[in-house]
């Protein structure tokens, strides 16, 4: 590919316990985009960014950076810096040295390291703090001054391992946005690991979905959203119901299932021909909740919960359960448990996967 | 290891420098003890080593080393687990904190301090049996040892079971509690089972202390003899070198065993009771049936400790304490008058010995966590053959070592420091490997991330970061080495005096006023310096006070 800045070719980790931790996995990242690993723990996201880093050795492979092989520089010659999880900051050293580590290691003069620093400090919104040492810093600060100490350096790459794990719900929500448009405004290319999809989805112009040491899914954030290459992906991302139905005609990209005794056609992905069992994703969007008896598929409110704009039901339809969320307006009726009601599914809104 | 040169030259050179320093000053000379107990004039003959244990009275004094070895350390278990329970669970406050440094107080002390405060007290004149309770008895053989011994050592055992218990959380005894459990079941249920590795820890370490211990057996041993003073006696009083070595053998085998039984066992258990985590609230008092005699004997074992320590000091102002009690200044003359070269040599080669072993520990940890070096664990293992070995065992290597050419550095300045480092290396590896093991190494990733190579990192990074560490392992080194007796006291030369083998030498004389005298100038001396450099060095942070 042309327009790839970063290449990460053929490439296996195999730790010396036997593990595969990544298995050979190919991936093109371009220049300036933002792209995540996402998966849950254990499926090789943060060995493919030590890989990417050079704290982890490929067992075969290669990675190219800019033209240049990188595998083989150690770490501290690659020029991509990195963002830790936990941050990593150096206990001893002011806010100010830590930020000024990379340019004293490369004998900056005093007066470029002061300006640099500063600009750098102003970058994150730490102006006027450069005498605190670590500890005296709330956890989103400590979180600036790693970006700060990251960036100083104008990487190549820029690298980020789970940053914001760290951090309280409502500072996390405002640390990606903060991230994003700083990003976006330096024009940096950057990898970013995280397994909180949320965060993947507000940050990257591309997530790759990983598990057991492989890409599942490598697209946009809408992509792998609406249309999940695969059952894993389509359960990470965002919530869904899996319903059992069966294949009962498969034409071009469109199967039509029998599901909750209706005959249905929707989108499918994977190999599915007539006959075969088949698990669909039922996402919130897709279904429409009525109270009228009409000719919906009739179900029964096992539980329904109010979580702060939202209502969140479980309905019973047959022996299938599944769970939906819709937007309440305010002093509108939440149903009530065990009232009956009648539910619509929108076709083009569901996806077939192989059972 | 090809790639690790290239990637790292200075961990390569590293590597090599700690192998060379290890096998030099170290193995080399552990290993002149072997070579000698089983190289005869005639070639191969382990004759000397094995009739040892055939013959009556070498044999007798290996069974007396290890009956008095386990009756000490289990003495000193017991000692130390009553008086670590009544700090943690018993008292608070001003009496908790009198009770803990009372109990730290006999680290401090030369060995044979309080053997010859216990013949003040306790002697054939002791204040307390003669002068008191008119008593005639006699504080010289295994009865005296194992007083004095357990004195001097329960304090090991009190550090072992006082780690434990402040890491033990609290939220386990307040399970019991909740569960209805009384403050005693609780002890016998849940604290005392999660203790178990350090009993065996503690035992083992005392059994080690106790088998090496050289000062108390010589002045309050009586014809008691172990092995530690058998093999002082062989090459001191009998010029016997191949009797010598067949006595430390049997002397380094059971210590090397027990130390490394204890660093397996406990290193390993430990693990499993002690949650990482700070620990959420305070443990409970235990109730008051167990509580006041635990109280009354830790007072007891205090009072008895300042006591030991009043003597030494009131010894040394008075002419024969006991005999003649008038109150003399002339121990203090005389002292000065002849020790004065033994204070200046004994402070410097302890000063120049103890930065020198706590780098080295530092730099054997470095290679042993930090570094991916195919069998870097075996630094940590020879390197910790210093402090399981006896110190008369090391003494008598580093003396059969460096006696001859091309080594002639007998005399010289050169063995004692060796001695000295080889001894207090472990205690510095020990203290960096926790300090290294603290820092998270993505902090060292986070330096190397940011273009810093191994060295750049090391000085900028870890170095400070476990600057309290290295400093205090320097204090503890400089402690150790003013204080022992048993490493030097075979390395005699006219050019070097040492204090403690000066205290060694009153004594045996009956100078012993000038014998506490003496005393009494090293404790100060060891106090002061531990108290002036701590103040000194306070100022650097831990990787633990910074919350990441």
């Amino acid at each position: 590919m042309s327009d790839a800045f970063l290449s990460i070719r053929e490439v296996t980790k195999r730790f010396p316990n036997g593990t595969i931790a990544v298995d050979r996995v190919s991936l093109d990242v371009r220049e300036g985009e933002m792209l995540s690993f996402l998966g849950p723990s254990g499926c090789g996201k943060t060995t493919l960014l030590r890989l990417i880093a050079g704290f982890e050795v490929p067992t075969s492979g290669e990675i190219w950076l800019a033209g240049k092989r990188l595998d083989t520089v150690p770490p501290n010659r690659r020029g991509t810096t990195m963002v830790f999880q936990g941050y990593a900051l150096f206990p001893h050293l002011s806010v100010f040295e830590n930020v000024a580590y990379g340019l004293r290691v490369r004998r900056v003069s005093r007066e470029d390291t002061t300006r640099r620093v500063e600009r750098a400090l102003g970058l994150v919104g730490l102006v006027g703090l450069g005498t605190r040492q670590p500890n005296q810093l709330s956890g989103g600060q400590q979180q600036r001054v790693a970006v700060a100490r990251a960036l100083i350096l104008e990487p190549a790459l820029l690298l980020f391992d789970e940053p914001l794990s760290n951090l309280d719900a409502k500072l996390r929500e405002q640390m990606r946005f903060e991230i994003r448009a700083l990003q976006q405004r330096l024009g940096i290319t950057a990898v970013y690991v995280t397994h909180d999809q949320a965060e993947a989805m507000t940050l990257s112009d591309r997530i790759a979905v990983m598990r057991s040491g492989r890409i599942e899914q490598l697209g946009g954030p809408r992509e792998i959203y609406e249309a999940p290459a695969t059952r894993f992906v389509a359960d990470f991302i965002g919530r869904a119901t899996f319903l059992p139905g069966k294949v009962a005609e498969a034409a071009n990209d469109r199967v039509g299932v029998e599901l909750l005794g209706r005959m249905m056609r929707m989108p499918v992905a994977g190999a599915l021909a007539v006959g075969d069992a088949a698990q669909v994703m039922v996402r919130s969007e897709a279904v429409e909740i009525s109270e009228d008896a009409g000719d919906g598929i009739p179900a029964v409110v096992a539980q329904a919960n109010f979580v702060g704009g939202l209502a969140q039901y479980m309905l019973r339809a047959g022996e299938h359960a599944l769970v939906v969320t819709v937007p309440t307006e305010p002093g509108s009726i939440i149903l009530a448990e065990g009232a009956s009601v009648r539910l619509r599914l929108r076709p083009e809104l569901l996806r077939a996967f192989p059972a | 290891m090809l790639t690790a040169i290239r990637r790292e030259p200075a961990v390569a050179l590293l590597a090599l420098g700690a192998t060379a320093g290890i096998a030099f000053a170290l193995v080399y000379p552990l290993s002149q003890v072997l070579i000698e107990a089983v190289i005869g004039e005639t070639g191969f003959d382990v004759s000397p080593v094995v009739r040892v244990i055939t013959q009556p009275v070498p044999q007798r004094v290996v069974v007396g080393t290890l009956v008095l070895g386990i009756t000490t350390a289990a003495a000193s278990t017991l000692l130390g687990f009553a008086v670590a329970l009544t700090t943690a669970r018993a008292t608070r406050g001003t009496l908790r904190s009198f009770l803990h440094y009372a109990a730290l107080l006999p680290l401090i002390a030369p060995p044979f301090a309080l053997a010859l405060s216990t013949i003040f007290l306790f002697g054939r004149q002791g204040m307390i049996t003669k002068g008191l309770l008119g008593l005639e008895i006699s504080p010289y053989g295994f009865g005296g040892l194992v007083f004095v011994q357990t004195i001097t050592f329960f304090p090991v055992a009190y550090i072992v079971f006082d780690a434990l218990l402040r890491q033990l959380d609290p939220a386990l005894e307040e399970a019991a509690y909740n569960l209805g459990a009384s403050r005693g079941r609780i002890l016998r249920t849940v604290t005392v089972p999660l203790l178990r590795p350090a009993f065996a820890g503690a035992f083992l370490i005392v059994f080690v202390e106790a088998l090496a211990d050289l000062g108390n057996p010589l002045i309050i041993g009586g014809d008691y003899d172990v092995l530690a003073t058998s093999t002082y006696l062989a090459i001191v009083g009998e010029f016997d070198t191949r009797k010598a070595v067949a006595l430390a053998v049997w002397l380094m085998a059971p210590s090397i065993v027990a130390y490394f039984a204890q660093q397996l066992w406990v290193g390993e258990r430990s693990v499993v009771t002690v949650t990482g985590r700070p620990s959420t609230g305070t443990a409970r008092k235990l109730e008051a049936g167990i509580r006041i005699p635990l109280i009354g004997l830790s007072l007891g074992v205090a009072a008895l400790i300042l006591l030991l320590y009043a003597m030494i000091f009131v010894g040394a102002f008075t002419k024969l304490l006991g005999i003649d009690n008038t109150i003399t200044l002339e121990n203090y003359q005389y002292v000065f008058r002849i020790g004065g070269k033994a204070m200046g040599d004994t402070t410097l080669l302890s000063a120049v010995a103890a930065p020198i072993a706590s780098i080295a520990g530092l730099l054997i940890a470095y290679l042993v966590i930090r570094t991916r070096l195919r069998g870097r664990s075996a630094f940590d293992y020879v390197t910790m053959l210093g402090a399981a070995a006896p110190g008369i065992v090391l003494g008598l290597g580093v003396l059969l070592a460096f006696n001859h050419p091309p080594l002639a550095l007998s005399g010289t300045a050169v063995v004692f420091i060796i001695a000295f480092v080889i001894r207090t290396a472990p205690v510095a590896l020990r203290a960096s490997v926790a300090a290294l093991m603290q820092i998270d190494p993505s902090i060292e990733h986070a330096s190397a991330n940011l273009g810093a190579g191994a060295v750049d990192t090391f000085r900028r990074v870890t170095l400070p970061l476990v600057t309290v560490a290295v400093v205090s392992s320097t204090l503890f080194s400089f402690a150790r080495n003013m204080t022992t007796l048993s490493t030097i006291a075979l390395l005699l030369t006219p050019d070097w005096r040492i204090m403690t083998l000066q205290i060694l030498n009153e004594i045996e004389a009956q100078r012993l006023g000038s014998g506490a005298a003496y005393s009494t100038i090293l404790i100060i001396t060891v106090f002061f310096s531990i108290v002036v450099l701590q103040r000194l060095f306070r100022g650097p942070r831990t990787a633990t006070e910074v919350a990441t």
